[in-house]
């Protein structure tokens, strides 16, 4: 297959950035693997994600939603069509091309194949082993593109004993070595992070290695198979304390908002509900900044240097206590700034959606979505001053493109797309739904 | 080995450990990547942990660690015989990756809009705490400001105690992945445009994208999310066992009577256990179950016994477990790599098996050492060199210290 060619795939209004010409279909699902395409989409590369009725992204919650979503609808509300409606599905697959086909029917296989040929990447996050049983292994895929780029993410990797293991993303940043030393100061047990780390450890990790490949194909003419670990993955993520833990024998530690090379560093309470902010002071300047903006110069006098700082944490983290305790966050915060201090918010998701600079980079794009409606989202992670990426838009409904993507990039006729879902393998209403109004017409 | 990234050379003048770790990637593909330092090193090089606690900026684990693969040369920017050495160096390279406050390069005639004319192809990636604009772009930033600002502080902890920031640099070691893949796409097109540009990441923005669904739950339904410590549920976090902490997690509720066949425990069977929101509800009952068996077995033996029967458990591993796993024995994850100050350690490689391999693990340099190689290179002979060192551009001599015995 040709480099760079974008093998006649139409590009969408708004589709923009340096990768613009990659083609991606994406098994992946939850977060590991959508995030990878995620930062690819929002590049420029076509994103063709696949799902089935019986199998949807989990991430879109419930068909039938249960009291607690897993994360908050449109407007607060399930509607109709609650899967269409999640947070946290229309946050990272934005910029997607949605299909719903069952690729264990023979009609649903073959328009996958169809797919997987005119495809630079394909990624799959299924448990290990799982997609390959279901007959869609590298080497089957090879069969139809010889240089296609394919990625596994498995908790650990394919082969070896654990290859078949499983895992969350909960338990990847465990056995990844993050809790070790996540935890209060005096705590008897680590703490869990307020995100499930492992995935988007893993996500970032694979769309590095994916342009990789594709700048390793381009120059050699070879596809790959890439078989991520996320376990490993997270490791790299403290690798300097694998070294630690070889030169002196010490295993990590917890020690809250602490910091080993810093002092002070912590959090620090200023007036509202739950209202924060974070410090810590590199360096003798920002320490004798520090000092001057609380009206503790005594500090600095008795406390000049990092070595004399270290042995006092509780009494410096007491002055800054105390200057911050009447005090607004926002406005500790630029006062401290001011005089050069690193302090920052605590900042909350309201806080974080109404940021002033996010909003002067223009972080927050609006899209508009086909069920829920215009809304804000998290914007490109990076800026580029000549081939911008974009945001340019919603994440599909379930099925949203399955036939726009069988006209305009395979081709298909108005007789085979028919062809198509009179099998039933492009059945784009969840399995359960389908299920539950059989019964009411049946108690009807 | 050829890397896929051999024959692009990138100029590091990124320091710390967020631009340091996006260039450790691209020197483990193959990317020439020459760092340079001031005089005196990049200041992470005196960060320690040290071997016996003895301060060495040749021997610091995130020197050691972050700095893999790469040629040191030293140059001193404040001198106007070294920023012209440096352009000499630009013209020879492909890629620019930098690391300073906004605006700091433009003083020295270094940004990019000094550059772009005279290397139309140049990539200048800059990896800054806040970006190159908006309000906080000047603001004075470490691990926990941004951190703090990017949402995931508040997040993390326990909802009746302050804000807790992960250990380690995840924030940092977060925007390097995510700078490693921005500057991956940048030469991936400028390969075919021929035209270079400027790419922007930042720290804040880096760690803002990870909030997984939380800034969703604000946006859609209004909602300020919690911090919820280990969780309010049973069986979906962390537990004391023999040796330390496991990660009981229980998966769906069909795998609930395999945590009762694991633990050998008929009470834990019980439906009222296995019903929706039970794990909840009842979450001190089941933990009472469940503990007795816990804490008198260990982390390796309970996540092998649990994953044998499906269930997708986990424990809190350190490095000395890292050592002991056969699963990433058998994968060969840590790679032997032998330094002449520090001898000899395992060092974390890649997280993938490609089918060409590609990545190779290479020591990191000491301070200078390539300042000779690289300027010959660029056509300044011995008397070149020896001016260019008396004018104080190259920082000083290399360094020029014992090495240990029995080095390669």
């Amino acid at each position: 297959m040709s480099d760079s060619t974008n093998n006649g795939v139409p590009l969408r209004p708004g589709q923009q950035g340096p990768l613009k010409d990659v083609v991606v279909l994406d098994c992946s699902m939850v977060w590991a693997g959508p995030y990878c395409t995620k930062l690819l989409g929002d590049l420029g590369a076509t994103i063709i994600k696949i799902e089935a009725n019986r199998q949807l992204d989990s991430v879109r919650g419930t068909p039938i939603p249960p009291a607690i979503p897993i994360s908050k609808y449109a407007n607060d509300d399930p509607g109709e069509d609650p899967w269409n409606r999640a947070g946290y599905f229309n946050k990272y697959n934005r910029n997607k091309l949605g299909m719903c086909m069952n690729i264990l029917m023979p009609e649903g296989r073959e328009i996958f194949m169809e797919l997987a040929a005119k495809a630079d990447v394909i990624i799959e996050n299924f448990g290990g082993g799982v997609f390959e049983r279901m007959g869609f292994g590298y080497d089957v895929i090879r069969e139809v593109n010889d240089d296609i780029i394919f990625v596994s993410m498995p908790p650990s990797g394919n082969g070896g004993p654990e290859a078949r293991y499983v895992g969350y993303g909960v338990a990847i940043e465990q056995l990844g070595g993050i809790v070790a030393r996540t935890g209060y100061l005096g705590d008897d047990v680590p703490m869990k992070s307020g995100i499930n780390y492992g995935d988007p450890i893993a996500g970032i990790h694979t769309a590095g290695y994916i342009m990789t490949g594709l700048l390793h194909r381009r120059k050699t003419g070879r596809g790959q198979y890439i078989d991520l670990s996320q376990r490993e993955a997270t490791i790299n993520w403290v690798g300097e304390s694998v070294l630690e833990y070889q030169m002196t024998g010490n295993d990590p530690k917890w020690i809250g908002n602490r910091d080993e090379y810093m002092t002070p560093s912590g959090a620090y309470r200023c007036t509202g509900e739950d209202s924060w902010i974070a410090l810590a002071v590199a360096t003798d300047e920002e320490w004798g900044a520090l000092c001057a903006t609380i009206g503790r110069p005594d500090l600095l006098e008795a406390y000049p240097t990092y070595d004399a700082r270290a042995q006092h944490p509780d009494e410096i983290d007491a002055a800054i206590t105390a200057w911050c305790a009447p005090r607004d966050a926002d406005e500790a915060m630029m006062t401290l700034q001011a005089a050069g201090v690193a302090a920052g918010v605590c900042a909350n998701n309201r806080r974080v959606v109404n940021d002033p600079h996010l909003a002067a980079r223009g972080f927050w794009p609006e899209v508009e979505h086909i069920s829920a409606g215009k809304h804000i989202v998290a914007g490109v992670a990076w800026q580029y001053s000549r081939t911008p990426g974009a945001v340019y838009a919603a994440a599909p409904a379930l099925g949203q493109h399955t036939e726009w993507v069988l006209r305009e990039v395979l081709g298909k006729s108005d007789a085979e797309i028919e062809r198509y879902r009179a099998s039933g393998a492009l059945e784009n209403v969840p399995e359960e739904v389908l299920k539950q109004r059989q019964q009411k017409a049946a108690g009807a | 080995m050829q890397g896929p990234l051999a024959g692009t050379r990138v100029l590091d003048l990124s320091q710390y450990i967020a631009g340091p770790y996006c260039t450790r990637l691209l020197a483990g593909f193959g990317a020439d990547v020459i760092k340079v330092e001031p005089p005196g090193g990049d200041p992470i090089r005196h960060w320690g942990p040290f071997k016996d606690g003895e301060t060495d900026p040749e021997a610091g684990a995130f020197h050691l660690y972050l700095d893999q693969g790469k040629r040191s040369v030293t140059l001193d920017l404040d001198t106007a015989d070294g920023r012209a050495v440096l352009r000499e160096l630009v013209a020879t390279a492909d890629v620019l990756v930098e690391s300073f406050r906004p605006g700091a390069l433009a003083e020295l005639g270094l940004g990019y809009d000094d550059l772009k004319e005279e290397f139309p192809s140049l990539l200048y990636v800059s990896i800054t705490p806040f970006g190159q604009n908006g309000p906080y772009a000047e603001f004075a930033a470490t691990e926990i400001t941004t951190y703090a600002l990017g949402g995931l502080m508040y997040i993390t902890g326990e909802s009746d105690r302050e804000p807790l920031k992960n250990g380690g640099y995840l924030g940092q070691y977060g925007a390097g992945q995510h700078a490693y893949v921005a500057t991956l796409a940048a030469i991936w097109e400028s390969a075919v445009s021929g035209e270079g540009q400027h790419v922007d990441v930042s720290v804040h923005e880096s760690i803002t994208s990870l909030l997984e669904m939380t800034d969703m739950n604000y946006i859609y339904g209004g909602e300020v999310f919690p911090r919820t410590g280990n969780g309010a549920r049973a069986a979906w976090g962390i537990y004391p066992c023999a040796d330390g902490f496991v990660g009981v997690v229980s998966g769906p509720l069909r795998r609930w009577v395999n945590i009762a066949e694991l633990m050998d425990n008929p009470n834990l069977a019980d439906e009222r256990f296995q019903r929706p929101g039970a794990q909840s509800e009842l979450r001190d009952e089941i933990d009472v179950e469940m503990l007795p068996w816990l804490i008198t077995h260990d982390k390796e033996e309970i996540y092998q016994k649990a994953q044998a029967l499906g269930l997708p458990f986990g424990y809190v591993s350190t490095p000395a477990d890292f050592f002991r796993n056969e699963q990433l024995a058998y994968r060969g994850f840590f790679h032997e790599v032998d330094h002449p100050v520090a001898g000899t350690m395992r060092y974390p490689s890649m997280a993938a098996h490609f089918t060409d391999g590609l990545w190779e693990s290479q020591r990191a340099p000491l301070l200078g050492e390539q300042t000779n190689e690289v300027l010959e290179s660029l056509g300044h002979d011995e008397a070149s060199r020896k001016r260019l060192s008396a004018a104080g551009a190259l920082g000083g001599a290399p360094t020029r210290r014992p090495t240990r015995g029995g080095a390669k």
